[in-house]
């Protein structure tokens, strides 16, 4: 009785612990290429679907970058996006951040998917993100999509 | 016995959360300490002075928050930018004939002196795509075309379906900082291309490049089994694109020669 109990609170301790690492891994890393050549790199940004927009959250979650107004066609499952606005919201102010090219893929499937003549696979719900700025830094997102709200 | 199992559950159950939780890059909220690249990569990573702004000047943004307690290291695009650094793109597409001057409303429209540009050699090596490489910019509004016949409409061989049913519903709209709001690939207005040939209309250069692979404008021309070819010598089908883009085919026995609009919902071609 008392090992079987044991046994109980085991299983639903393991199940909440999966559960809580699958939304824990439902992030994303963001890497910063500045033009001098530094490089920043952040793990555990959240990364969501708002409408036509993505929004990157800082690990800190103090700014948000915010990726919108892209012309979008799928490839297969993928759906492949080409941004021209970016701004970063700070302190409740957003910040329009001069915009020079990006690519933005999203698998919306529920399997990986093979990225556009390439080797590598998005996983479902991935998102990979390319986008340069007019000041030449060059943002790189990838992870999966914490949530999705149209 | 049972207390204490349920303690060691909860207990577990904390530890794994927090373990979970915490973040080996970047942890606490705080970038990763900036690492200089070897000089050889940064240097590879500068953006060629010929396809690029000038480099901004070295000054701190007077207005950027600054981004110390945190948050992504983005102050230095925060700054104002500099006049080169916008999109250079055009005035919306107009067609001419949208709105004619009223002089000219019982005009019959004339015809635009469309004539072929035999490639010429020269440092651009237009009309080859593996010339030199230019800088994109967008076409001049285009003229009205002076077809005085009716449209006629060449459905798409592989697609019947409703508008935007190509892009599973979702309507495709032009992106302004891509040549051909982005139809033909993404070919931004600051990068370099090889020019594919051009076209003269109405003392206009219309320049075009290479379609890219997975593009809309590559599925229209597979559609159509059309390839792509520099635009210049005649009886090509020429087929204007979003935002006064062109590009040209060989015509084949689905399409013949001529000038065609593209119907971005339908991903057809209307001829002129």
């Amino acid at each position: 009785m008392t090992f079987r109990t044991l046994r109980f609170y085991s299983v639903g301790a393991l199940a909440m612990f999966l559960a809580l690492s699958s939304v824990a891994n439902a992030k994303g890393t963001v890497r910063i290429d500045q033009r001098d050549g530094t490089v920043q790199n952040y793990g555990g940004s959240v990364i969501r679907i708002v409408g036509d927009t993505i929004r990157v959250f800082s690990p800190d979650n103090r700014d948000t970058l915010i990726i919108s107004h892209a012309a979008c066609t799928y490839i297969g499952e993928i759906r492949r996006c080409l941004p021209y606005r970016l701004a970063l919201r700070r302190n409740g102010a957003d910040h329009t951040i001069g915009f020079d090219h990006g690519t933005v893929f999203f698998n919306p499937s529920a399997a990986a998917q093979p990225l556009p003549r390439s080797s590598e696979q998005l996983p479902p719900n991935g998102v990979l993100v390319f986008v340069r700025t007019a000041r030449g830094t060059s943002i790189a997102v990838h992870g999966t999509i914490d949530k999705v709200t149209r | 016995m049972r207390g204490l199992a349920a303690l060691l559950c909860v207990a577990f159950t904390i530890a794994s959360t927090t373990a979970a939780y915490a973040q080996p890059r970047g942890g606490g909220g705080r970038a990763a300490p900036a690492q200089r690249q070897a000089p050889a990569q940064a240097q590879r990573q500068a953006p060629a002075p010929a396809q690029r702004q000038a480099p901004a000047p070295a000054q701190r943004p007077a207005q950027a928050p600054a981004a110390r307690g945190g948050g992504f290291q983005l102050n230095h695009d925060l700054a104002p930018a500099p006049q080169a650094a916008a999109p250079q793109r055009m005035a919306p597409p107009q067609r001419a004939a949208a709105a004619p001057p009223p002089a000219a409303a019982f005009q019959r429209p004339q015809a635009p002196a469309v004539r072929a540009q035999l490639p010429q050699p020269s440092a651009r090596q237009p009309g080859s795509p593996n010339g030199g490489q230019v800088a994109v910019r967008n076409n001049p509004p285009r003229q009205s075309p002076g077809n005085i016949g009716a449209q006629r409409r060449i459905g798409n061989p592989s697609f019947h379906g409703n508008a935007w049913g190509w892009n599973r519903g979702v309507a495709w709209n032009p992106a302004p900082t891509y040549w051909g709001g982005g139809f033909w690939g993404a070919l931004a207005f600051s990068a370099g291309a090889a020019l594919f040939g051009d076209l003269i209309a109405s003392g206009q250069t219309y320049e075009s490049y290479a379609v890219y692979p997975d593009s809309p404008g590559a599925t229209l021309l597979a559609n159509y089994q059309l390839t792509q070819t520099p635009c210049g010598p005649p009886d090509l089908v020429v087929i204007w694109g979003p935002d006064n883009s062109l590009i040209c085919a060989f015509p084949n026995a689905i399409v013949g020669p001529g000038d065609y609009d593209v119907d971005p919902s339908t991903l057809s071609l209307v001829s002129e």
